[in-house]
């Protein structure tokens, strides 16, 4: 639980070497930290976890360059460099991108945000960062025990049938870090929806707060989709009983309706709290509200809702009915129009305004320009007769590359730095 | 397209339609995200923190402001949407009249067999200013056969047939890529599109020809190796089962008062799994070939049935049209575009085949247009 801060005389100035009680410093010991129910502590705990899976998932980025840099296969053979973009694909995906923003920053500055003390349901936010190692752990093992090279997306029947390597206990992992998801998402609604100080009404929220309360309604929905779809994976290469594997009685096409159900949503789950930062983030280096601030709050609703009406844009070659095609189409226009929406505003918000250059403002910008690319991209594989030319090629690993990191990355770090110093107490060195 | 952009060669008949949309598309997105760059340098620089407490004045939202970057957006998205799909029907509309070629993709390779018996691995020879339709399956995993310099591809999926057409509009050879990851040797599964002048690929044709065609290779399976004659008869003709000589494209009423319309999904469903769809008027005592067969095998099968219903079409061009090949309740309906008006109810073996043009011989089968089943369901 968080601390109180006891000052003898609590109007008297403070210094910086006042020694007054805050949550880094009211209790010490690893139990204190593993044991905690307090928000702020999780919050760093999650800090902690996910930098060593952005690194690790950066350890395999890098041998995929490595081996990339000359045409021929002669770092690593064909079956490891499988595994390699694999498991960069899944690290990053999984246990970076999808958890950083909501549960380092989500957690750390929700409550404070909406005037709270503490999430919903404490403790069941220590049990997600828990929930996150396990899953995290086994993941590295199975990377540990040979690796997985089914693609980050385990397209059946290659992955319940013809894989040899760790397809079951790499599942598993992801399969168990998708509670973690689900708790966050859950803990985030009933804490804005419940907790919110009085006063605070819906529309005087931070647009972090629509930002994470959009994103947590992806998470709750959308993961046991994913989980399933890992269960029947795992039934179908343990159990060999017939889902998706036509020799079995099954069908591939289900596999990726399933995968692809949940994963579109998830991409969602990596840039709608990076924008919710990065709106703070203009706000607060431009000294000025955010223009427009209902349709930004409205548009992070409206990506949440469109985003799960179009996963099927992820199937245009794939033997999917082409009549589905278009409604799939259409409504991937549709959901690019709200993210058009937010970047005009924030380019809006500049406009006779006082901004300064610091870091965060820097990443901010940053993230404007990179998720400007990367969002026109996604207009290329929207439309129907250019996506059958470049679905399954590098077009759409740049496309979401400079989302993910133009996008969600830029957000997380501008995020870090600006709230550096809540976080920490102490300034980051500005550089100039 | 050649020249200085590193563009891929266009040499279909739509890759022309393909790159006009996408140099729209680029040009659309290059306007606007040079536009908002700019906006933002020009806001950055010109707005910058002059005085360390300067607050600026607050400026009210604009209903008006957002409307407009709300709906021209929409309609320039609209745009591309609309453009992009009439693009796409053009190129997953499988026309009626087109040159069947046979793929089987398998790791990690790609067979391809020739109506006229002609097998090649990796390599496809087909004429220039010829309409090809690519019938696919694959023996193991999902793999897509992806031709960049026709600008189309589509995936290959086990247990069922996909579709693929393309016309050539230059001699040359061009790459084949697999594009879907099926293990460890995907990266290697690349091939040529081999397109030839029409009299080379006669010539090509007569120098490759000492090989079976898939019809006669499908009558030797359906008359003597697996027994299918026994019960529809050596000519097709039904007995204990029905008759297979017509069905192409035929309107076939099952068991269950459902119907469908017989393409090559359904006849090769029907030797996999034939009490999927049970025809009505019969008894399930067909035995399936599920495992005796290779996806090859069941090609041959399936052309040599095909080649029972000379002339006939299975109707809809589309790779995979709306209504999907589920069994349909109510009246049978015939196929959209004028194919057979074969009898619908398909419940007697004495189905009048229609009069058609003289059988052709071996190897010419009529070059049907068939229809892609949708997801059926498995029950």
């Amino acid at each position: 639980m968080s601390t109180t801060v006891t000052a003898a005389r609590p109007f008297e100035p403070v210094t910086p070497t006042d020694e007054r009680i805050n949550y880094l410093n009211a209790q010490y010991g690893l139990k204190s930290w593993l044991l905690t129910k307090d928000h702020k502590r999780i919050a760093l705990l999650y800090l902690g976890s996910v930098t060593l899976f952005f690194l690790l998932g950066g350890l395999y980025a890098m041998a995929i360059r490595l081996e990339l840099l000359t045409p021929q296969g002669d770092l690593v053979e064909s079956n490891t460099y499988n595994k390699l973009f694999t498991q960069h694909g899944i690290l990053m995906v999984f246990f970076f991108l999808i958890p950083a923003i909501p549960a380092v920053l989500g957690n750390f500055l929700v409550p404070i945000m909406i005037g709270a003390k503490d999430l919903a349901f404490p403790r069941i936010n220590l049990l997600s960062w828990y929930i996150y190692l396990v899953g995290g752990i086994l993941t590295i093992w199975a990377l540990l025990s040979g690796g997985v090279d089914t693609g980050w997306t385990f397209y059946a029947p290659y992955s319940s049938t013809y894989s040899n390597s760790y397809v079951v206990l790499a599942g598993l992992g992801v399969f168990i870090n998708g509670f973690s998801s689900i708790l966050t998402g859950l803990n985030f609604i009933v804490t804005i929806h419940t907790m919110r100080a009085p006063g605070m009404t819906w529309f005087r929220l931070p647009l972090f707060i629509w930002s994470h309360y959009a994103t947590s309604l992806i998470f709750v929905l959308g993961t046991p989709v994913i989980a399933i779809t890992i269960l029947l994976l795992a039934l179908e290469r343990l159990a060999h009983i017939g889902i998706f594997d036509p020799k079995l009685g099954g069908d591939p096409v289900l596999f990726q309706h399933l995968f692809w159900f949940y994963s579109h949503p998830a991409v969602y789950i990596m840039i709608l709290p990076s924008m919710g930062v990065i709106s703070e983030l203009i706000a607060n280096f431009s000294r000025k509200n955010i223009f427009g601030y209902s349709f930004v709050a409205f548009s992070s609703i409206a990506i949440a809702v469109f985003g799960f009406l179009v996963w099927g844009h992820h199937m245009f070659v794939s033997s999917q009915s082409i009549y589905a095609g278009l409604v799939f189409s259409f409504l991937s226009f549709a959901v690019a129009i709200p993210s058009a929406v937010k970047v005009f505003n924030w380019t809006a918000t500049l406009y006779n305004s006082s901004i300064s250059y610091d870091t965060p403002m820097l990443y901010a910008l940053g993230f404007i320009g990179l998720f400007a690319i990367g969002g026109m991209t996604g207009l290329f594989l929207a439309s129907m007769g250019v996506d059958v030319h470049v679905h399954d090629t590098y077009f759409v690993v740049a496309h979401f590359h400079y989302v993910m990191v133009g996008g969600t990355l830029m957000g997380y770090l501008g995020g870090l730095h600006y709230w550096w110093p809540k976080i920490t107490g102490r300034m980051y060195p500005e550089g100039w | 397209m050649q020249s200085w952009i590193p563009f891929p060669d266009s040499a279909s008949t739509f890759a022309g339609k393909v790159d006009a949309l996408y140099l729209y598309l680029v040009g659309m997105t290059a306007f606007f995200t040079v536009l908002i760059a700019a906006v933002i340098v020009i806001f950055v620089v010109r707005y910058r923190r002059r005085q360390p407490f300067e607050i600026p004045r607050p400026v009210a939202g604009s209903i008006k402001l957002e409307s407009v970057w709300t709906v021209i957006p929409f309609i320039i998205a609209m745009s591309m949407f609309v453009w992009g799909a009439s693009v796409y029907f053009t190129q997953y509309s499988v026309p009626k009249d087109a040159l069947e070629v046979y793929v089987v993709g398998k790791q990690w390779m790609w067979k391809v067999q020739h109506i006229t018996g002609q097998r090649e691995i990796n390599e496809m020879h087909v004429p220039v200013g010829r309409k090809i339709k690519l019938v696919m399956t694959t023996e193991d995993v999902i793999h897509s056969f992806y031709i960049p310099a026709f600008r189309t591809k589509a995936d290959v999926v086990p247990g069922r047939y996909t579709y693929l057409w393309f016309e050539a509009t230059k001699p040359g050879r061009y790459h084949l890529f697999c594009a879907e990851y099926c293990g460890t040797n995907h990266s290697g599964m690349t091939g040529s599109i081999v397109v030839m002048e029409p009299a080379d690929y006669d010539n090509w044709l007569s120098g490759n020809a000492n090989q079976e065609s898939p019809v006669a290779a499908g009558q030797r399976l359906f008359t003597q190796t697996l027994g299918c004659a026994s019960c529809h008869k050596e000519d097709g003709s039904g007995g204990r089962g029905p008759a297979l000589t017509g069905l192409l494209g035929s309107t076939v009423r099952l068991d269950n008062g459902q119907t469908v319309t017989a393409n090559e999904d359904y006849i090769r469903e029907s030797i996999i799994n034939p009490r999927a769809k049970l025809v009505a008027g019969f008894q399930p005592i067909m035995p399936t070939f599920q495992g005796q067969l290779t996806e090859e095998q069941l090609l041959q099968l399936v052309t040599y049935i095909k080649s029972l219903s000379p002339g006939k079409s299975s109707g809809i061009e589309t790779t995979a049209p709306a209504r999907s090949n589920n069994p349909q309740t109510g009246p049978a309906t015939p196929e959209a575009t004028g194919a057979s008006s074969v009898d619908a109810q398909r419940s007697n073996p004495v189905g009048a085949t229609p009069p058609s043009a003289a059988t052709s011989p071996r190897g010419t089968a009529s070059p049907p247009a068939s229809r892609q089943t949708g997801n059926r369901p498995r029950q």
